[in-house]
């Protein structure tokens, strides 16, 4: 709960009002800030999205419902791989929510012209992290004896209120001498106990040439996405 | 302080004091805690996994029904003993099945042998299918070649396709090739797959392109209708 009571040191009695109600405004004022950012939203309104995906695409929708950890996990890229810069590991990963964090998710899936787009809407028990990898992690590569790969921050919409980052990861892996490229595109939007995301990849058919990722879709869908949830 | 006692909606001959209790009675009741602490819900499920065995009646004629071999899992269809390790490790997940209960069966015949699987089980993050598109797995005597790439289209459902190229060292010092494929549907919280495996030195003719993509269209519409499906 936000309401405490401010405790007032022991005073002679005719100061004890003049501190309580000054304890009282700090709290009053406190609370009013609280109550003008006060973050909200439904993330069932994902749904909303469904009419930006035309006739040619294949459109799945999970409606809220509880958390699926598995969606968050496995990121985790082999060990013993070489960073470089070194420090900029800790970057290669999307957003990881924190052990233990519980929740509601919607998502919808959408399949079509080449590309991947998977939807997240997330409400969590409590704020998720999202580290801005800085000047010197904006661009780094890594590699190791089967695959390698690079990741590199990439523009993200500007949404008022809400922290935005854009991510691409192009991972490149070889076995047996059968070389595949993995790529995604990830846009994050955080606000409050809130999370939008899109990941964007290329379909992948086996003996055809890998389609572009249509970014400025992605871009556009984080947007249309947040606005949405928050019902703005 | 008078500014405070101004805006506040006491009723007069409240003293200040009060006002600004008042006042911050009625804050507290608007804002409220920030986020109730989400309560994860159970979305009602009506898929039918029995469905699964009504689609046999779509292999084409020649072709013997049998149990699944055990454990029931694409790595297990793929000839690859328990024990196996992938590499990089998390790729494994992807041919793999979660504790559960499994249904399905086997089928051989002249293009190979064929295993329709369902079990519980949730599409593989793209973070997942980035990092695996090309990875091996290993156990007993044999290695596998694995690449990842999406499924055949199926409304509703999310799609994966495994190939795996298998070389088995037998006891004489040889090799022996075998190649196979899994399709995958994840529908709700079902895993649904058609793997076809086949032995490039038989000979004999594989099954067409077109029929585990089209059992697996069978299988979902199958599963998903508590009617009877395809049967």
């Amino acid at each position: 709960m936000r309401c405490r009571r401010s405790e007032a040191r022991p005073v002679g009695p005719g100061k004890l009002a003049t501190v309580l109600k000054k304890a009282l405004v700090i709290v009053c004022l406190g609370l009013v800030a609280g109550c003008s950012s006060a973050d909200s939203g439904d993330i069932a309104k994902l749904a909303d999205l469904r009419p930006e995906f035309g006739q040619d695409y294949n459109v799945s929708i999970i409606d809220k419902s509880g958390f699926d950890p598995k969606m968050f996990a496995n990121k985790a890229l082999p060990q013993g791989l070489t960073y470089n810069p070194a420090e900029c590991s800790k970057f290669s990963t999307g957003v990881v929510l924190p052990t233990g964090t519980k929740g509601n998710m919607s998502s919808l899936t959408a399949e079509g012209e080449g590309n991947s787009f998977i939807l997240l809407a997330v409400e969590t028990s409590e704020p998720v992290p999202v580290v801005d990898p800085g000047d010197a992690c904006k661009s780094f590569t890594f590699s190791g004896d089967k695959l390698r790969g690079t990741v590199e921050k990439v523009d993200a919409p500007q949404i008022e209120g809400v922290t935005t980052i854009g991510t691409h990861r192009k991972i490149m892996t070889v076995a047996n001498g059968q070389p595949a490229i993995g790529e995604l595109y990830t846009y994050v939007a955080t606000y409050g106990d809130f999370m939008i995301e899109v990941i964007a990849r290329p379909l992948l058919t086996p003996n055809a040439p890998v389609p572009p990722v249509n970014t400025d879709k992605a871009r556009d869908l984080l947007t249309k996405a947040v606005a949405a949830v928050r019902g703005k | 302080m008078s500014d405070v006692c101004t805006i506040s909606r006491a009723p007069r001959g409240f003293s200040c004091t009060y006002r600004v209790v008042l006042l911050l009675a009625v804050l507290c009741a608007g804002c409220g805690p920030a986020t109730p602490p989400p309560k994860p819900t159970v979305v009602a499920k009506s898929a039918d996994p029995a469905g699964i065995d009504r689609i046999r009646t779509k292999l084409p004629p020649d072709y013997e029904i049998a149990p699944l071999p055990t454990p029931p899992m694409p790595v297990t269809f793929w000839g690859v003993a328990p024990g196996w390790s992938a590499d990089p490790p998390h790729c494994g997940d992807l041919a793999t099945v979660g504790p559960g209960t499994t249904r399905g069966w086997s089928a051989s015949g002249p293009g190979g042998i064929v295993y329709a699987l369902v079990v519980a089980g949730s599409a593989p993050s793209a973070d997942l299918r980035a990092l695996c598109g090309s990875w091996t797995l290993g156990g007993g005597r044999s290695t596998a070649a694995v690449t990842v790439a999406d499924g055949p289209l199926i409304a509703d459902a999310t799609t994966v396709r495994l190939t795996a190229d298998v070389t088995t060292r037998v006891e004489n010092g040889t090799e022996t090739h075998s190649h196979a494929s899994t399709l995958l549907a994840y529908i709700d919280d079902l895993a649904i797959s058609v793997t076809v495996v086949t032995d490039p030195g038989a000979g004999a003719a594989g099954l067409p392109e077109h029929v585990p993509a089209g059992l697996l269209g069978n299988a979902v519409q199958a599963i998903r209708s508590t009617t009877g499906g395809t049967g």
